[in-house]
């Protein structure tokens, strides 16, 4: 068994609709004391993303199909591009392109180990495209 | 006395502290192949197919390349020290399937454990240690299984020792 990867067939996550939220690792320790204090509970944890595809029929039954199936209703990991690493061009200090000899941008690339998160995919249709929105868990 | 590293006595007392503290849990069987090895806390990813996480420690001799504590979601109770009861532990697994009911079943001798704490940036380096618990009890519902660790009881033991038989005892079996 190999760990799936996210469809390629399947477009960028909106801008708009991204949210990542960290998970807290923290135990405080007197609850009603005036200064807060807190120890680690656990040294590595998971963060949350929540994101929206905006997908046509053909896109909206490759995201059924993994969901439903290669991840088992969203059971097993997958690899996911990271929405805000993952094909965004290198840039210098400067704000300028990194360019190749040839003249290409020099795109990052990162790749996020993923379960579904704690909702299940829901969607929203709009004209002929679907909305579908759904978080995931990243692993650490 | 017991040595406490000058990392964890300064974790300890600080008010805010990044340290995090892990139990490591090692259970020797004659039943077992190799002992099982579990840690409370997933201080790095073992391996991603399957997805697990552990702690790599050199404690007891593990080999922390090829022997990782692995990673359970459990609660741990180290042993205390009261004056009038045993030192016991007990560690609280989630149930997450039957087979950890089944394998509990099929134990018919007394499991030995030994734990330790370490820190989890320096899990190599033991602050706290209790080795040659035994398993007294695994109790649970469908939620969670309670595992309790004591010493041997000593209520088990037979008093008087020698049992009253003719042989011993000749003049009470006149």
């Amino acid at each position: 068994m190999t760990v799936p990867s996210w469809p390629t067939a399947l477009p960028r996550p909106l801008r708009s609709s991204y949210r990542a939220s960290a998970t807290d690792p923290r135990l405080k320790r007197a609850q009603d004391a005036p200064v807060p204090a807190y120890r680690r509970r656990y040294s590595s944890v998971a963060r949350g993303l929540q994101l929206s595809l905006v997908l046509s029929r053909a896109e909206k039954a490759v995201f059924d199909k993994f969901h439903a199936e290669t991840t088992g209703f969203g059971t097993t990991p997958f690899w996911m591009p990271d929405p805000v690493t993952d094909g965004w061009p290198l840039l210098t200090p400067e704000g300028q392109y990194l360019l190749t000899p040839e003249g290409q941008r020099i795109l990052l690339s990162a790749r996020l180990l993923c379960v579904f998160g704690d909702e299940v995919p829901s969607e929203t249709l709009r004209g002929m495209s679907f909305t579908v929105s759904f978080s995931v868990w990243v692993m650490p | 006395m017991r040595r406490v590293s000058i990392n964890a006595r300064r974790a300890f007392d600080a008010e805010l502290s990044g340290e995090v503290e892990v139990a490591l849990f090692r259970f020797e069987h004659a039943s077992l192949a190799q002992p099982i090895l579990l840690s409370t806390d997933p201080t790095t990813r073992i391996s991603t197919d399957p997805l697990i996480y552990g702690t790599r420690s050199a404690w007891m001799g593990a080999d922390p390349a090829t022997e990782p504590y692995l990673f359970v979601l459990a609660s741990a109770e180290i042993p205390g020290d009261q004056e009038d009861a045993p030192a016991a532990a007990t560690i609280v697994l989630e149930n997450v399937t039957n087979e950890i009911a089944a394998q509990l079943r099929a134990i018919r001798t007394r499991a030995t454990v030994h734990m330790a704490v370490v820190l989890a940036s320096t899990p190599d380096v033991v602050e706290v240690e209790f080795r040659h618990h035994k398993m007294i009890s695994a109790e649970g519902d469908a939620a969670e299984v309670s595992i309790s660790m004591s010493r041997q009881p000593i209520e088990e033991e037979y008093a008087p020792m020698d049992r009253m038989t003719r042989d011993r005892f000749p003049g009470l079996h006149r």
